[in-house]
Formats: C-alpha cells, sequence, structure tokens
C-alpha cells in the first residue's frame, strides 16, 4: 500500500526558525520532473507524423542511435512510472542527476560549495532542508487542520499543530467541534491506547497542562511525501480519495497522539532536543547522515517510529509503533493503491460486493473503504490466517498491555479463535460459544479481519463437498504458488498443485459429483489432509466457492392452467348470473369507468369489468381453448354483488389479481422476487403445488421466497433453517419450475 | 471506469493575480470576482516570520500604512493606474469591507506559497486553505528591474475536493504566454490593468465554455481549452477485440489521423487487434495505439475472440442483471438470427442456457447438449452479449508443463518430443526462432521476415486430420463464395513444403484462423468436435513469393489477406497428414507454459488457432489427446 511514500518528516518552528528535525529514510529518491498528460507516446511512434510512423521500424536499426535515442529520452524524462516499478535500478536516480532536465535546478550556488557531509544534513528533495521547513510550518491558521501542498510531482501532507500565541502547548478543545473533525474522530483504531489518546487530544477534557512553562517548541508537523501519481493512471477523485485516506489513517492519528504528549509531558520538544543535539554531533564529527539516521532510532522513539511506519507501509503490513510508551497500532486498507491502478478497475468482480448498504454498516466504517470484503452475514465463516506476523494474537492476548480486568475477556477470545473453522458458520460459532451473533461475534470478527490475522470465506462442508472454481487473478506466478504447495505438501498422495486445479476448474463443466470431495479427494481417509489443502488455497485466493441460487419460472403450461382455473370459475359465475338475473345493469357502467384504469382497485368487481371480462374468452380461443363467448359483459356485470357475496368465499384471492394487465401474459417468465410476488404470481406460485405431497408444497410456499437468484444456498438454509436435504427435496419435486444457477456469490 | 463528478470540470471559485510588491511584499494585485479573498489584514506581521531563507520579502515587509497612495507611486505595480486601477486594486478598503460576509480564506495564509522564494518559482504549486486549493505557478523573472526581478503568479482557486489534473497545463500555459509577454514587452510590470479584463475571461469563459481566447497583444495570445483527464487505458492485446459503443463510421472525418480512419472500419466486434492491423494494412504497433486511443475516450470496449472452443461462465453480477429490463428485453431479439417465422426464445430459456456455461464445457459441447442451434441462436452474439452486459466471464485455458520429476507414464513421449523438437532447428533454420512473431511493423513487405517455419506446416496437417465433418464442408462452401477474385488461386495445388517460406504469411493465416470460426456462426449442426482453423495460405504465399519474390510481395498483400481459400489447399494436405506428432510444437512454447499465459495470448503470439495448439500440447506433455483432456505433462487450468 501506499507504494507512492517517499519519506517521513518531522518539521518543527521554534524563534529560531523552520527546521527538519528528522527524516526517514535517510536518503531519499528523488522524482523527475513531469508533465501531467494523458498518454505519451512510449515507443517513440508519432500517430500524427506519417514518415516517422512509417519508417518507424527502420529507424530501429539506422536512425535510432542517432535521432531517436534522444527524442525518445526526452520523452521519457517526462512520463510517470509507478513506483513500483521504477524501483528496479535503472531509474532510481539521485538528486544529482536531475540538471538533465532542462530545468532549472534549484540548488543554489552557496549550496554546493559545503561539503558533501554537510550537504547531506541539509538537503533534501533537491531543496535546502532549511527552506522546505520553512514551507511545511504554514501560517497559523492554517495550522490543527489539514495540511496538504504539492510541488510540481511531490506531494506534502499532514496535519500541523502549533502552540497558543503565548507559547503553551494546551488542548484546544473549541477548535474540535465534532462536526467540523467529525471524520477524525469516527475512525479511530481499536487500540486502547490510542483511542484514549485521540479523545484526550480531541475532547479535550483533561486540561492537565504538564508544562507549565512555555516552550521553545511553536510548532511541530509530522509530513508525509509523496510522488505525486500522475492522475492518467487513475479514475477522476481517486487520488484525492487515496491522499485523505492516508491522512485519516496515518498522519492524523499520529499527530494526535503526539500532540496530546507534547501537551501532557513536552514529549516532543524533548525528542527534538535529543534529535537535534545528536545531529549537531554528527555534523560536527562529519559522519555521515545515514549514520545519523539510525543513531537517532536509539535516542528517539519518535525517530523509531517514523522508521516503523515508513517501512510498514512500504510494506504494507501493519505498523505496531510505540510514542512515549503509548503503543500504537496503523495500517491502511490492502486495497488502497488499487484506486491508482486504473487498468485493474476493469475487473468488476468486486463491483456490487458491498452494494447492499447493510453489509457495509456490519463492516464498520473503516472496513469499508478499501478492504474489499464479503458480507459479514451469519451464514459464513472464519479463516484464520498464519500468524507469521511477530505478533500472534495468542502472545498478543496474553501480552503485558492486557489489563488484568480483560484478562477474562482474553479467555474468552482465545476460545473464540480455537472454535473457529471453516467448516463452522458464524451463526454456528456464536451458538456454540452461547456468544451474541451482534454483540459478540461480529465485533471479534471484526478486529481479527482488522488486524489482518483472519478473513471471511464462505462455510466448507466438513466432507468437503463444496464446489469451488479457480480464481480468475492469482496474485503470484504459479510456479511460485507450486513451489510452495509442494514444500508445505511434500505428501505423494496429494498431485502438484497446478494438476489440483486443472482438476478443480475442470470440474464444474460436470452437472454432478462435481463438488471438491468427489473429484479430488475421493476418499474418505484423505480428508483431513486435503481439509489442509483446501485452507492453504483459500488463504492464498486461490479458490472461489460456487454457490446455488435459485430462481422461479412460470411455464406456458402453468400459466394457461392458471388462466383456465380461472376461466372456470368466471364461467360457472357467469351461469350462476343468467339464471337469476334481477338486477339493472346500473351498477356496470360503474364499473366500466373506474376498471380500465385501476385494475387492482380495491371493490372486487371491478376486476370483471367488461373489458376484462371480454378479453378473457377472446385470449382462450388463441390459447386453443374452446369456451362460450356469448356471454357479455353486461350480463357478466349484473348483480356483481351478488356473485362476490355468494362467491367469495372460495376465491378470495380473486382479488387485485392483475387478470389482462400487462404482466398476465403466457409467455413463460421469471418470478424475480417471489418474496414479494404479485397476486397473480401468487396464484402461479400455488398452482405449482398442485398435486404435490403437502409436507413438500408447505415447504415450497415456506422458502419460495428466497428463489430470487440472489440467495445462496447456505442463506436459504440458514434462513429457512431447513436442512440441505430437504432443500434437494424441494429443488427436485419443483424442478420444471425452478432454475439453478452455480456463480460466486 | 471513471468515477462520478469526471464529466464535469471543477468549477473556478476565483482568479487572482499577486506579484511582489515592492513595499508590501506579495499582494494581490487584481481577482475576479472581487474581494472573495481577505487581503493582508495583518501585513504587519510578516508572513515570513518562519522562514529564515534569504527571502526578498523581509526587506518588504515593512509597513506602509497609507494603502493606496503608496500603491498607485509603486512603479512596478500600478504606474498606468488608468481608470480601472481605482476599482480594480484588491486589497482596497472598501472592496474588503463590503464582500467581507464571503470570503473565502485570508491571503497571509498563502501568501508564502503563492509568491514564494526563488527555489519554488518555475513550479507548479498547489496549496490549501481549509476549503478551497489554489493552484498557481510562481514566475521569478531576473531582469531590468529595481530589485532585479520581477515576480507575479496568477492563481486560481477551486474547492477543496475538486480535482485539479485538468487545470495543470492551463495554468501553465497562462504563465508561459504572459512571461513571455513580460519579457517581450514589460507587459505586466508597466502595464497590469488589462490583467483584470484577462482574468474576467479567464474566470467567466473557462467556467461557462471550458475554453477561452484572449488576445492580448500583437503577437501573444493566450488559447485555452480545458481537456478532461480521463484515466489511461490498459494496455491494448492483440488477441482483443474491440466493440464499438457508438457508431464509429458516422464520426469519421478527413482530417481524421489515417490510420485511425482506417481501423476504425474494421472494428466490428468480431475482429481482433491483429487482424484489424491486417484488414487495415497498419502497422501492429499503430493499430494497438488506435485502438488505445479510442477506449481513452471510452467509445469501444474490449471483449474477447470467439471461437468454438471458448469456455464462459458467469460471474456474481448475474444476480442483479438478470432482473434488469435492458438485460432481459434486450437479450432475446439481440442474440436471435433473423429470419422469418423464427421465434425469439424466451428469458428463462435463454438464461438457462447462459447458467450451463461453464469453464471445462466448450460453446461447441454446450451447442450440442442444449441443442442451441435449433433455437436460431447466434451464439457470438449470445455470448458477446453476456460479456458485455457484465454478467458473463471468458474461462482462459492456462496451460502448465509439469516439471519433469513428477511421476509422470511419458516418459517414451518425451523422448519423442525432444527428439521432434531438435528436428525442428533444422527446418526452420533461417527463421529467427527467439523472436517474437509480432512483426515489426513495416508497411512493405520485406518487413514480414519468415518466422516459425514448423508451424503453418503442422496446422495444414492437422487441419486435413481434422476436416472430416459435414459442417466444415458447408463452411468451406461459403468461404468459397465469399472469396473475393481469387484469381491464381487455383493453381496452387502443391502441397505445402516443410520450409520457413510457409510461414510468411502467417499474420494473415493467424488472424483467420482465430477469426473465421467467428465468422461463420451461422455455423450448422457443429458435428465435429474441433473448429476449423481455417484459410492456411502457406501454398498460395509460396507461389506468390516464387513468382514476384519478396520485391513484388507488397503489392499481393492485401489479395491475400482477403482470400482464405483454404478450400483448395486442404485435399492436399492430407496427403501429409501423417499425424499430428511430426511437426514439432516450437521451443519457444516451452518457457511459456508456466501457467500465466492463456491460450489466447499462445494462439495469437503464434499464429496458430487453439486446434493446433492443443496438439502441441499433447505433443509436449506426452497425453494421448483423444478425446479431450489428457495432454499428459501440461495441465491445463480454467480460470
Amino acid at each position: 500500500m501506499a507504494e507512492s511514500l517517499l519519506a517521513i518528516l518531522l518539521v518543527t518552528s521554534s524563534a529560531k526558525g523552520p527546521n527538519v528535525v528528522y527524516r526517514w529514510p535517510p536518503s531519499v529518491e528523488s522524482t523527475r520532473p513531469r508533465l501531467s498528460r494523458p498518454r505519451p507516446p512510449v515507443d517513440g511512434l508519432e500517430l500524427d507524423n506519417p514518415w516517422r510512423a512509417s519508417h518507424c521500424s527502420d529507424s530501429l536499426n539506422d536512425l535510432a542511435e542517432t535521432h531517436m535515442e534522444g527524442f525518445v529520452g526526452d520523452i521519457d524524462d517526462y512520463a510517470w512510472r509507478r513506483p513500483t516499478e521504477s524501483r528496479d535500478g535503472s531509474m532510481s536516480f539521485s538528486r544529482s542527476a536531475i540538471p538533465a532536465s532542462g530545468r532549472d535546478s534549484p540548488c543554489n550556488e552557496e549550496r554546493r560549495e559545503i561539503d558533501p557531509i554537510a550537504n547531506e544534513y541539509q538537503s533534501l528533495f533537491d531543496y535546502t532542508a532549511q527552506f522546505l521547513a520553512g514551507m511545511l510550518c504554514p501560517q497559523g491558521h492554517l495550522c490543527h487542520q489539514k495540511f496538504e501542498l504539492v510541488i510540481d510531482n511531490l506531494v506534502f501532507a499532514g496535519h500541523p499543530v502549533c502552540a497558543e500565541p503565548d507559547g503553551m502547548w494546551r488542548f484546544k478543545p473549541e477548535k474540535y467541534k465534532p462536526g467540523s473533525r467529525g471524520r477524525g474522530t469516527r475512525h479511530r483504531e481499536s487500540n486502547l491506547a490510542d483511542k484514549d489518546s485521540s479523545e484526550v487530544s480531541l475532547g479535550g477534557d483533561t486540561h492537565t497542562t504538564a508544562t507549565s512553562k512555555s516552550s521553545w517548541l511553536h510548532m511541530f508537523h509530522l509530513v508525509l511525501v509523496f510522488d505525486l501519481p500522475d492522475p492518467s493512471s487513475s479514475a477522476s477523485g481517486n487520488v484525492a480519495r487515496y491522499f485523505d485516506t492516508i491522512y485519516e489513517q496515518i498522519a492524523f492519528t499520529v499527530t494526535a497522539v503526539l500532540f496530546q504528549e507534547q501537551v501532557l509531558s513536552n514529549f516532543v520538544e524533548l525528542e527534538c532536543d535529543a534529535i537535534g543535539s545528536l545531529e549537531t554531533e554528527y555534523m560536527i564529527k562529519g559522519e555521515p547522515f545515514s549514520d545519523f539516521a539510525s543513531q537517532a532510532q536509539r535516542v528517539s522513539s519518535i525517530a523509531t517510529a517514523m522508521k516503523y511506519l515508513y517501512d510498514a507501509i512500504k510494506s504494507s503490513s501493519m505498523a505496531h509503533i510505540t510514542l512515549n510508551d503509548l503503543p500504537l497500532e496503523l495500517q491502511l486498507p490492502p486495497y488502497l493503491d488499487h484506486l491508482l491502478h486504473s487498468e485493474e478497475e476493469s475487473e468488476l468482480e468486486f463491483v456490487g460486493r458491498l452494494e447492499n448498504q447493510t453489509d457495509s454498516q456490519l463492516w464498520g466504517r473503516e472496513l469499508s473503504f478499501g478492504w474489499r470484503l464479503p458480507a459479514l452475514v451469519p451464514w459464513k465463516s472464519l479463516l484464520l490466517l498464519d500468524a507469521d506476523q511477530e505478533l500472534d494474537p495468542y502472545a498478543n492476548l496474553r501480552g503485558s498491555h492486557v489489563h488484568a480486568e480483560e484478562r477474562s475477556l482474553a479467555e474468552g477470545l482465545i476460545k473464540f479463535l480455537e472454535t473457529a473453522s471453516v467448516t463452522l458458520s458464524l451463526a454456528d460459532m456464536a451458538s456454540l460459544l452461547d456468544w451474541d451473533l451482534h454483540s459478540q461475534v461480529y465485533p471479534t470478527v471484526r478486529w481479527l479481519v482488522h488486524h489482518r490475522r483472519a478473513k471471511i470465506v464462505d462455510t466448507v462442508h466438513n466432507g468437503l463437498k463444496t464446489i469451488f472454481s479457480i480464481a480468475p487473478k492469482l496474485d503470484k506466478p504459479l510456479t511460485t504458488l507450486t513451489a510452495e504447495f509442494k514444500r508445505d505438501f511434500p505428501q505423494s498422495s496429494i498431485s502438484p498443485l497446478p494438476t489440483l486445479m486443472a482438476t478443480i476448474s475442470d470440474s464444474n463443466s460436470k452437472q454432478a459429483d462435481n463438488h471438491f470431495f468427489a473429484t479430488v479427494v475421493q476418499s474418505k481417509d484423505l480428508i483431513s489432509l486435503y481439509h489442509e489443502v483446501v485452507l492453504w488455497m483459500l488463504k492464498r485466493d486461490l479458490l472461489i466457492t460456487l454457490h446455488l441460487h435459485v430462481r422461479v419460472v412460470t411455464t406456458t403450461e402453468l400459466k394457461v392452467h392458471v388462466r383456465q382455473t380461472h376461466e372456470r370459475k368466471l364461467e360457472r359465475r357467469a351461469s350462476y348470473h343468467l339464471h337469476g338475473r334481477r338486477r339493472s345493469s346500473r351498477k356496470g357502467d360503474h364499473g366500466v369507468g373506474d376498471a380500465h384504469e385501476h385494475p387492482r382497485v380495491n371493490t372486487p368487481w371491478l376486476s370483471l369489468s367488461p373489458k376484462a371480462a371480454k378479453r378473457y374468452p377472446r385470449r382462450s380461443i388463441d390459447s386453443g381453448q374452446s369456451k362460450p363467448n356469448d356471454v357479455s359483459g353486461s350480463i357478466l356485470l349484473e348483480d356483481a354483488e351478488d356473485v362476490f357475496d355468494e362467491i367469495s368465499e372460495e376465491d378470495s384471492g380473486e382479488e387485485n389479481v392483475g387478470w389482462g394487465s400487462s404482466e398476465d401474459t403466457l409467455e413463460p417468465s421469471m418470478i424475480s422476487d417471489p418474496g414479494t410476488a404479485s397476486p397473480l404470481e401468487r396464484k402461479w406460485l400455488a398452482a405449482m403445488s398442485e398435486g404435490k405431497d403437502e409436507y413438500i408444497a408447505r415447504r415450497f410456499a415456506l422458502i419460495n421466497q428466497y428463489f430470487d437468484g440472489k440467495r445462496t444456498d447456505d442463506e436459504i438454509l440458514y434462513r429457512a433453517e431447513i436442512s440441505r436435504k430437504q432443500l434437494r427435496e424441494v429443488l427436485h419435486h419443483y424442478e420444471e419450475y425452478l432454475q439453478t444457477f452455480l456463480h460466486p456469490a | 471506469m471513471p468515477s462520478e463528478g469526471d464529466t464535469f470540470l471543477p468549477r473556478i471559485q476565483s482568479v487572482f493575480y499577486a506579484v511582489f510588491d515592492l513595499q508590501k511584499g506579495p499582494k494581490i494585485v487584481y481577482q475576479v470576482p472581487e474581494g472573495l479573498i481577505a487581503g493582508s489584514i495583518a501585513n504587519q506581521t510578516s508572513n515570513h516570520s518562519v522562514t529564515s531563507s534569504p527571502s526578498p520579502s523581509i526587506g518588504a515587509a515593512i509597513l506602509e500604512p497609507d494603502v493606496t497612495p503608496s500603491r498607485r507611486s509603486s512603479p512596478s505595480v500600478n504606474s498606468h493606474g488608468g481608470r480601472r486601477a481605482s476599482s480594480l486594486n484588491v486589497p482596497s478598503p472598501h472592496h474588503r469591507s463590503s464582500s467581507s460576509s464571503r470570503v473565502l480564506f485570508n491571503f497571509d495564509d498563502i501568501s508564502k506559497y503563492v509568491i514564494p522564494p526563488g527555489e519554488l518559482c518555475g513550479r507548479l504549486v498547489i496549496c490549501a486553505s481549509r476549503k478551497y486549493r489554489i493552484i498557481g505557478f510562481p514566475v521569478l523573472l531576473p531582469g531590468n528591474y529595481q530589485r532585479n526581478y520581477f515576480q507575479y503568479n496568477v492563481c486560481f482557486v477551486f474547492e477543496r475536493s475538486a480535482d485539479l489534473s485538468c487545470y495543470e497545463p492551463i495554468v501553465r500555459k497562462v504563465s508561459r504566454v504572459l512571461t513571455a509577454c513580460e519579457e517581450e514587452s514589460f507587459f505586466l510590470s508597466k502595464s497590469s490593468p488589462a490583467m483584470h479584463a484577462i482574468l474576467e475571461q479567464l474566470y467567466e469563459d473557462l467556467n461557462s465554455y471550458s475554453e477561452t481566447s484572449i488576445p492580448i497583444d500583437a503577437f501573444n495570445s493566450i488559447e485555452l481549452k480545458i481537456f478532461p483527464f480521463y484515466p489511461n487505458p490498459p494496455p491494448v492485446k492483440d488477441w482483443q477485440v474491440p466493440l464499438a459503443l457508438i457508431n464509429l463510421s458516422k464520426r469519421i472525418e478527413d482530417n481524421w489521423d489515417l490510420t485511425m480512419s482506417k481501423v476504425c472500419r474494421h472494428i466490428d466486434g468480431v475482429n481482433h487487434v491483429s487482424r484489424i492491423a491486417h484488414l487495415a494494412d497498419c502497422d501492429i504497433e499503430l493499430t494497438r495505439q488506435a485502438i488505445s486511443h479510442l477506449l481513452y475516450y471510452q467509445v469501444i470496449m474490449i471483449i474477447d475472440i470467439f471461437q468454438y472452443s471458448n469456455m464462459y461462465t458467469l460471474r456474481k453480477n448475474v444476480q442483479w442483471l438478470a432482473d434488469e429490463c435492458h438485460v432481459k428485453d434486450e437479450c432475446g431479439p439481440y442474440v436471435t438470427k433473423h429470419a422469418p417465422g423464427r421465434v425469439v426464445p424466451d428469458w428463462p430459456k435463454l438464461l438457462h442456457l447462459y447458467s450451463r456455461l461453464k469453464s471445462g464445457k466448450t460453446v461447441l459441447d454446450w451447442m450440442e447438449t442444449y441443442n442451441v442451434y435449433e433455437l436460431g441462436i447466434d451464439v457470438r452474439r449470445f455470448t458477446s452479449f453476456g460479456v458485455i452486459k457484465g454478467f458473463l466471464r471468458r474461462v482462459h485455458r492456462w496451460p502448465i508443463l509439469l516439471p519433469v520429476d513428477v511421476p509422470s507414464p511419458t516418459r517414451r513421449r518425451r523422448q519423442s518430443l525432444s527428439s521432434s523438437a531438435s528436428n525442428a532447428s533444422p527446418t526452420s533454420s533461417s527463421a529467427p526462432i527467439g523472436e517474437t512473431p509480432r512483426f515489426s511493423g513495416r508497411p512493405d513487405a520485406s518487413g514480414f521476415a519468415p518466422m516459425l517455419g514448423s508451424p503453418i506446416n503442422q496446422v495444414e496437417v492437422t487441419r486435413a486430420q481434422q476436416r472430416t465433418s459435414a459442417a466444415e464442408k458447408v463452411l468451406e462452401q461459403l468461404r468459397f463464395k465469399t472469396l473475393p477474385r481469387a484469381g491464381p488461386n487455383p493453381i496452387m495445388r502443391q502441397p505445402p513444403p516443410l520450409s520457413p517460406e510457409g510461414s510468411e504469411r502467417n499474420h494473415e493465416r493467424r488472424s483467420r484462423v482465430l477469426s473465421d470460426t467467428r465468422r461463420h456462426s451461422t455455423y450448422q449442426q457443429p458435428t465435429s468436435h474441433v473448429p476449423p482453423p481455417s484459410s492456411v495460405t502457406g501454398s498460395q504465399s509460396i507461389a506468390q513469393r516464387n513468382s514476384s519474390e519478396s520485391q513484388n510481395a507488397f503489392s499481393a498483400r492485401p489479395r491475400l489477406s482477403r482470400s482464405p481459400s483454404t478450400s483448395r489447399t486442404r485435399p492436399l494436405n492430407s496427403q501429409g497428414s501423417s499425424g499430428p506428432m511430426n511437426i514439432p510444437p516450437p521451443p519457444e512454447l516451452l518457457p511459456l507454459l508456466d501457467g500465466d499465459h492463456h491460450t489466447d495470448e499462445l494462439c495469437t503470439r503464434f499464429e496458430v488457432g487453439w486446434p493446433q495448439l492443443q496438439q502441441w500440447l499433447v505433443a509436449i506433455g506426452g497425453g494421448k489427446g483423444d478425446g479431450d483432456g489428457d495432454f499428459g505433462r501440461v495441465s491445463i487450468i480454467y480460470r
């Protein structure tokens, strides 16, 4: 993450002027000047220069040396490269190489005269450190807010804080209105110490100003320096979001802790003193700057923290830093850098992943952006990742900074970790541990996911009868993965990874027995071994679980059947009334007026308006049914009231049914959401159960609301509280009306 | 895809022109609209108290209490104040007080970034106040001035959240033109009132029209147009198929780039990039760039090559998209072949067919299983509809060669492989074997150096073996009918000799190999398992080569490219069909079988169709190859 980070600086301002107290890394790679532009020609071809285009390949041979070389070189100078690409030697060029670009080098003459050692201390990004420090210490009005300065391709971001005008360091409660600074307050780390510190610095309720004497330190500013990504690398606005996230997660948080410690114990000033005197000492001795930089790690925890922070951000891991004995855990969302990679955006696999608003709410704000997490739902499982970091969760839980009163909580957590398994859904875990799903299990899961010790996966069947497919993209080259797999699973009974993957991916084409056990394991003895294999592959995101999704189809036969039933009913009604016409047709006029516009008005007989009623007989002829259609609408409608009175019991569902509406066709169609089916759709659903066993019909009525093509089999089982066998039974009995889909959830 | 807000440009909140004043240091001379930026309320406290660098402003920080007179007398700023000067000079007390109700920010807070020390001059500087971002390009001009330099900056103010990338060139250019004017005629230092009009026009025109043209003097003018900054498209690959999202042919104009207009004509959702290059008679690299340009402007999208051997699978999006009207209503009419009396299949039926496309199942298998042909569905359109709408995904084959130490029953086969591989080198001795077959892009025919002698012959052979089905005969007839002016073709009936010349046209051949299966999606009753990779023109090109040598080959090329005359070569090829094993796979194929190159890529690279590649993989892996799936040591991962 944050591949564009160049350096972290600590800048202070005092009566003596601004100063860069410390920076990491000691030697900063400078970036080359460049222009933002859509797409510099990469190969020296010019589309608008026919001659050059047509002679391009020739020039590769003869012209290249003389003409093209310089040309390509110039272009190259201005092209933006992704930092990861440019790390490999050829591009890493130090500040000394700059003048070639033709731009005035900002190094002024006197700087050159200074001996190289002092120069090392003095210069930074082609500027003097002094000058940059000046630029990075803004006016007082710009303190205590987000700072951002872009100079060509360097981005400086931070949150400068300053002392009160009287030179005292004090919390400024009035500055931190929740409205204006809300962004910072909500994303607190779950780390206890951090939470305290930020609350203190933001809320300002502890006014125990330890430093009664005014300090020399006026302002300090922890600055993150980035190489500005080229706008052409990503969609508009992404670059801003990228820097915002880094600011929120890193710059603001660390500054908040430093500010608190400065106010409470003059911490920053003391550290600056220590680093400053060390620097002077080393400068006088003529030691190289890098020696000073590493030595400073020993005298100052800020210096150490800056180094750890830099390293962690560069290696996209969590930073565990300690500032004045306050432990802090910081990290950036793992997919943050993808904001800058427009190429990968074409992979739409993640689109809609957090579409459901409640899903992202369950994860909470800090995990909703740049994490690409699957939905946190009860029918998924927790996969614990290898504790290959220096801090494994167990050690951490038993560690010294767990308070005594939290001990029992920690033990509960250990039990949780021991229970967690990919074959156990979160809901099952909750009941096993007797924990509440929402108030206990989810927070724990969130914490584990946030600290990258676990991830959410689809529940794997105990006997490995889960259907997998292979992820379309692999993070590492397959050869590397194969070697790792070989190392971890040397058993001869396990085929090499490529074969395994080939088998898995081929199994999808089969209609039956396409699950992992049937295609790969094949023997009950090997289940436990292959369980490890599945875990291994899940941890590396090699497997995608395919889920069954079900949709309800209404066939033509079914629709015809339903319509016939309806028409028979009408017929019965009509014949009934043909016998006893007693009333005038006054009611009929009324019916014509309204029914056409509102086929679903509550009054039941309106659906029998002449127009609608006439249509049925005609239709039925179309559909091949012979039916006497001499029953005129007016006849039908006479005495509608009586009709209603007498047949209402037997077809109470008849009201509101959109007979004759656009919905009422004989074309096969899908019931897109059976849960909110229209009356007509309900009729169709009911008709599907005709002639089925009652218990099956009842189960179908119960679960057809989940057959919308969006719920996975796991979800249906969880929600309907039925077994897989029962579901299979329904699918079997209603085969002709159900369509099944197998795709990732 | 661009995020929202990509289509409209950020609005300029304010434009101001600031200079380094001899008496007062940095100050705003003009701003439009007026009064939005609070002037120096606290000029007394120097802005530069924190910068101890040799800042020129320190001397200038001396307070000048009577503001207006001093400014007027200042030779550098306002000597030609004229009619506007009094009303336009901005930190004028009147304006400041009148508009203080809506002040964006205080100039003092940012003045050190607007008129910075010399180090920052000549650099694009963006600074930010609490709610606004200020973009400027400070300029320091040495010269015959009172202080030996003149310093100014034209800054644009935006909302803090604005994306300023499209304004960077604007700011640079304004600065460049004004600097030129100043250098020529002291335009800024002598007579700045015109600046107010310039700022006004910049503000109005750029906000309203996103472009402007401001004449400054007889020689200089500011011509600006703002272009939105789209993200760069991903690199275009030779095997990708561009599909137009607008009617490109209507947009082509005479003054378009020649390559572009040629390339556009062949974008039909069927041709892949290298085939387009070939059809349009354009260099492959230029074609890639042209396609890339179209992608940049989002007027095309990229889909995959359609082949009957392709595999597809549903994406998770299908759960939402299957309910969308634009999917379910458009699908039937789009994918059905238009024939009288044909009933368009209903959506449940189509969706069911989509749901049965699975990885590991080729389109051909799927067609046979579900009797797709009977439904009158154009399978190419059927799959591309799903891909375009985003609920269907192509599953690629990723072959990987397992290392030798795997216990494998194919030792004998491997020997045959190595021996055949050694056979390959003498046959293709004249071909630069290691070279990438992407030809390097010469418009003349000599650019098509003979490459990879062996593959072509093998294509012939394997095809001859496979061409047995009735369907292929139909295809051949179709192809035959579409032959344009196939003049000299009938005489060329020699079997293709196993020589490198055979591959001279392998570029064309490849194009056709991959496209023919698509072109004939009116394919009838697919009974053959393998789609016909058609149209090798080996014998033909040899004949031409013999007759005209490479000098004249160029003139022959267009015709060649359009005449897939394979129907003639086929019967002859069958003579030489002694089995797929006798033509060895190219040695360069082996290192590519690492599971990171899919077969579309390999097919385009080696310019063969999947059937041929399949044969090679069987040969390399030592599998039996019959039926499907046995590739021996080669595993094929579908993902």
